[in-house]
């Protein structure tokens, strides 16, 4: 029914669409880790059910208008618990969190630096890997400007991985919290 | 909520995150759709969250697209700088951590929104963790704009002025400025 593009501009294939095996993954790990109890199931077995359904065999991932739509729904999800209290917080924690993330800024170049000097990256690659957070801005900014796109993404997607399978798991269940 | 609640918030989101995509707010579907959402669910009232399948869709449509995302090409671009890329990760993510309990212990902000407001592992996935937690998606949400906000802002600088700098050094006149 549906054309679509091989992920490396291999030529259009008829079959399912884009990513559908990507996202049954991620349905069932998602359910499955739900039904196990296991802590954030819900993105962290999405996360898992599709590297394995797709992302490690090479097929084609989702389009982009699937995170999108996941994404919006996020931002709903969290704009209808938006209060005044919330706000309020936010308002107060407005210098500490800009301190907070002139820290992680600090600590992104100074690994940068290693990466440069001792890696012999471009410092401009290696300050688009390091930095901590806004993958698909910074990946546009290494397209901008001729850095080694392949590693930038790299690093933020294992990164993200990281987190989601391995830190977020510990975290909930450091924090007490099902 | 409500049939007529939960539309409202979902247009209000949806029209927030095309709102977001015009003024290149930093992840704009999640913080335009935040910022829409917000408005209705503070005008209109009618509390309550949003379905718990609606964050759940949310959780398979984000967590299918970051795991398809990890396929062959990337392992194979980061092999090249496995070892500083491992370590980059692990600081950056552990900055995080520390960070947010600093935030916890210095500012009253509980323990996991504090955490996950400072975790670098993806806007969605930390909302989405958060959700599951039924913590406070919107102020996580926050937290991650003021980061992405200076890291994105410092990084887009730094990149100009290192380009700069390469430019004088080698001597190379002919190339324009963005």
């Amino acid at each position: 029914m549906s054309e679509a593009k091989g992920p490396e501009g291999t030529p259009p294939h008829r079959g399912p669409p884009a990513g559908l095996r990507a996202l049954g993954g991620g349905l069932a790990g998602a359910t499955l880790f739900v039904l196990l109890n296991v802590p954030a199931g819900g993105i962290v077995g999405a996360v898992a059910g599709s590297a394995v359904a797709s992302g490690m065999r090479g097929h084609a991932p989702p389009r982009r208008a699937v995170r999108v739509v996941g994404m919006v729904l996020l931002g709903c999800a969290a704009g209808a618990r938006l209060d005044a209290g919330t706000l309020q917080t936010l308002l107060g924690l407005a210098l500490p969190l800009l301190g907070a993330a002139a820290v992680l800024v600090l600590v992104s170049v100074a690994l940068a630096v290693v990466l440069v000097r001792r890696y012999g990256v471009d410092p401009v690659t290696a300050l688009l890997a390091c930095a901590p957070g806004g993958v698909s801005e910074l990946a546009g900014f290494a397209q901008d400007t001729n850095a080694r796109v392949g590693i930038v993404i790299a690093i933020h997607v294992v990164r993200v991985v990281t987190a989601v399978l391995i830190v977020l798991p510990l975290l909930v269940l450091l924090l007490g919290q099902p | 909520m409500s049939f007529a609640v939960l539309v409202a918030i979902l247009a209000g989101g949806s029209a927030g995150a095309a709102v977001g995509r015009l003024l290149r707010f930093p992840v704009w579907p999640l913080t335009g759709a935040l910022v829409g959402a917000g408005a209705v669910h503070l005008s209109v009232g009618g509390g309550g969250a949003l379905p718990s399948w609606c964050v759940f869709v949310a959780q398979v449509l984000v967590g299918s697209a970051v795991g398809a995302s990890v396929g062959p090409t990337v392992l194979r671009e980061f092999r090249v700088v496995m070892a500083p890329g491992l370590v980059a990760v692990v600081v950056t993510v552990g900055a995080g951590i520390g960070l947010g309990f600093v935030l916890w212990s210095i500012n009253g902000v509980s323990l996991v929104e504090a955490v996950f407001g400072m975790v670098p592992g993806g806007v969605g996935e930390m909302v989405a963790a958060v959700a599951s937690l039924d913590g406070n998606g919107a102020l996580v949400a926050g937290m991650h704009l003021v980061r992405l906000l200076v890291v994105v802002t410092f990084t887009q600088a730094a990149v100009r002025w290192l380009q700069r700098r390469g430019e004088r050094g080698s001597g190379d006149g002919d190339q324009e400025p963005e």
